[in-house]
């Protein structure tokens, strides 16, 4: 038994590195920015539909297309900041409107792309690397480790750069930032093309090992908000480390739980932090800015 | 004067009479309800069942029609129920009221199917479920209810003689299995027939696992599986599921026969995994390989339309429409009550309706409206290919043992 927690502990750990880029991706836009999307999981789902299709069609590898499907991933919320965002700040109007982005999301891919799933053969390599017992697939540590640097890189990116510093000036306040010369455009833009980074990293990753279908975003969205908030918004620390947690609680939960009771204990787990520490795990700042 | 009005009143003759010939030469045509659930949380790709549908129709209508009934060809009416009850029952409401069909068919998820058996029941108009698994369907006691599909005690009862099949050609024995089922009505129900059932075929269950469907990890509880140490697994799924359970057992090293219903197993999605899904099991009652009446026609038609391979929904729903108008021509009557009396008692032995094969080569209701009928195939993932490998009279080729684990 002490094996399987083990292997299930590395396997949640696996699954928790593509939370918690999921998490990041979302903390940029909605824990740093204050941006709503609901519609963050499926544009998951526009990324893993544009890996599927450039390993499909134009035969490239995953690192490749992974990198392709930042365009359309991208594009997507360009056009959600310039159609929708751009209506008002007003955090209710977001969230409605982009609760509606993801019905019409989800509804187009049935017509366009129907409603089976969509997966490919492992890419790079499906051999298993034992360690003592405890299994791995090649491809699977590669993607943890290649996720875990993503998340690490972009805490540093919004810790150390300018462009951090930009961002989370105009995060505090944004008036005073613009008065300072900040161009909140172009740093929307560059969050906009981060978070879709994360996206694509992720669909990258997950294809392979998963499937894709136009439904795929609805969990990963409640579990990419339940990692912001549960980490801490706008902490980026948090919400990957919550990313984490959540992939270990699952897999370990899944040794006894049935059904959905892993799923279950997540939310228990959620709801006791954020009933006694409403600011998450590593939150400083309340909810609702 | 007189020759133009002699002409005029010759012509006008002649449309009278083409008009009348037309009006007996096209009797009205026999309106279908056909109803999926093309949108919502559990939208089917529309394409498979719809292609069965048309496909029927075509072959009826160019066949001449519904002899019965002078040649009436059949009209399909399709509604989306967005896998919604009350959408579900306002649209068998409006096909009943506005269109006047004669009767309804589709696929079903529980709750949808209730909705439309309800409105079928006060409309008195037949219903013919032609996908949808779960035993309850046809076990409410609704009398205009038939179904032509597989229920859960034929699955189940194929998984059980199927592996009783594979252990005899493998000589390994299967009898310690890991039921691993997906935990909403279908897997619930499903696991709960097998879990009756696998005594009676000297099973034991030694592990048996629920998971809630789109987890995207399910090692752990593959784990629970390897713990008990199961030598078979009877799993009830979906392919987003499959995909990640046949790429679990291959990061545990699990090399353990693993089957599951058609629609679990026999996905394009399960071939697209490539290696680790060879050997795979699916129990199903079609196959594209099969030589039963209007099976080459319908896979070729439809790999030539979508360009890939169709599934045992697309002949279930195209089955449906034959027995549908096999029914009617035996009636020759318009009367929904008389379809539904037809329905009850038909015995069809030959024609495209047995394109499913069959226990006896025919297809019969029972009471209840559950067609004991389908004979469940045992199909293995050889090659990238589904092929048809049990019972043997059905079979295309042979099981391949690719080196399944008893003891470990």
């Amino acid at each position: 038994m002490f094996l399987s927690v083990i292997q299930a502990t590395v396997n949640g750990l696996l699954l928790g590195t593509m939370y918690a880029l999921l998490a990041v991706g979302l903390d940029l836009i909605f824990g740093i920015l204050g941006i709503v999307n609901f519609a963050y999981g499926d544009f998951l789902m526009i990324a893993m539909f544009a890996v599927y299709f450039a390993l499909v069609g134009l035969h490239t590898n995953l690192v490749v297309a992974g990198l392709l499907a930042i365009v359309p991933t991208c594009l997507f919320g360009i056009l959600l900041w310039k159609g929708i965002i751009g209506i008002g700040k007003d955090q209710e109007r977001q969230m409605l409107a982009t609760l509606g982005l993801s019905t019409i999301l989800i509804n187009v891919g049935n017509l366009v792309l129907t409603p089976d799933p969509h997966t490919v053969s492992s890419t790079l390599t499906s051999s298993t690397l034992s360690f003592g017992g405890i299994h791995v697939v090649g491809e699977v540590l590669l993607g943890g480790l290649i996720m875990g640097a993503l998340v690490v890189a972009i805490m540093l990116i919004v810790r150390r750069t300018i462009y951090g510093i930009r961002l989370r000036a105009l995060a505090a306040n944004e008036v005073a930032a613009r008065l300072y010369g900040i161009d909140d455009r172009s740093i929307l833009l560059l969050t906009i093309l981060l978070s879709s980074l994360c996206l694509a990293a992720v669909a990258a990753v997950l294809l392979p090992n998963y499937s894709v279908s136009p439904t795929v975003g609805l969990d990963f969205t409640l579990i990419a908000y339940m990692a912001v908030i549960l980490g801490g918004m706008g902490t980026i620390v948090g919400p990957a480390l919550a990313g984490m947690l959540i992939g270990v609680v699952q897999t370990v939960g899944g040794l006894w739980l049935q059904g959905s009771l892993p799923q279950t204990l997540v939310a228990l787990c959620f709801l006791l932090v954020v009933s006694f520490h409403p600011t998450g795990l590593f939150g400083r700042r309340t909810f609702g800015r | 004067m007189k020759r133009l009005a002699k002409v005029l009143a010759a012509l006008l003759l002649l449309v009278a009479q083409s008009a009348v010939k037309g009006g007996a030469a096209e009797p009205p045509a026999v309106a279908i309800g056909v109803i999926l659930p093309t949108s919502g949380s559990h939208a089917v790709s529309a394409d498979y069942y719809v292609a069965g549908y048309n496909m029927a129709a075509q072959d009826i209508n160019a066949a001449g029609g519904i002899k019965g009934l002078g040649g009436a060809k059949i009209r399909l009416i399709y509604g989306d129920s967005q896998s919604d009850s009350a959408r579900s029952a306002q649209l068998a409401e409006r096909m009943a009221e506005q269109d006047h069909v004669i009767a309804f068919t589709g696929s079903s998820t529980s709750t949808t199917a209730v909705a439309v058996q309800a409105v079928a029941e006060k409309s008195k108009i037949p219903f013919l479920i032609a996908s949808g698994i779960t035993d309850s369907l046809t076990s409410r006691g609704f009398t205009f209810t038939f179904r032509n599909h597989y229920n859960t005690t034929l699955a189940a009862t194929g998984d059980f003689e199927f592996y009783d099949y594979v252990s005899k050609v493998t000589k390994k024995p299967f009898k310690r299995i890991a039921l691993l089922w997906e935990n909403s009505v279908y897997g619930t129900e499903s696991s709960a027939v097998a879990r009756t059932l696998a005594p009676k075929y000297g099973y034991e269950i030694v592990a048996d696992v629920s998971f809630k469907s789109g987890t995207p990890d399910l090692t752990s509880q593959l784990l629970q599986v390897r713990n008990a140490h199961a030598q078979a697994i009877i799993a009830w799924d979906y392919a987003t599921d499959a995909v990640v359970i046949l790429k679990g057992m291959n990061t545990l090293g699990l090399h353990l026969p693993y089957i599951a219903a058609g629609v679990g197993t026999l996905d394009q999605s399960v071939v697209d995994l490539g290696q680790i899904a060879e050997g795979a099991f699916g129990i199903a009652q079609w196959n594209t390989d099969l030589s039963t009446p209007g099976t080459a026609s319908l896979r070729d038609r439809f790999e030539q339309a979508y360009h890939r391979a169709p599934n045992d929904n697309t002949s279930s729903a195209y089955q449906a429409l034959w027995i549908l108008a096999d029914a009617l021509n035996e009636t020759r009557s318009l009367d929904p009550v008389a379809l539904r009396n037809e329905l009850a008692r038909i015995h069809i032995k030959k024609g495209p309706a047995l394109i499913n094969p069959s226990r006896n080569n025919e297809v019969v209701f029972d009471a209840s409206g559950q067609s004991p009928s389908p004979q469940m195939l045992g199909i293995q993932l050889q090659h990238g290919k589904f092929v048809t490998v049990w019972p043997e009279r059905f079979a295309k080729g042979h099981v391949e043992d690719p080196g399944f684990q008893t003891n470990y």
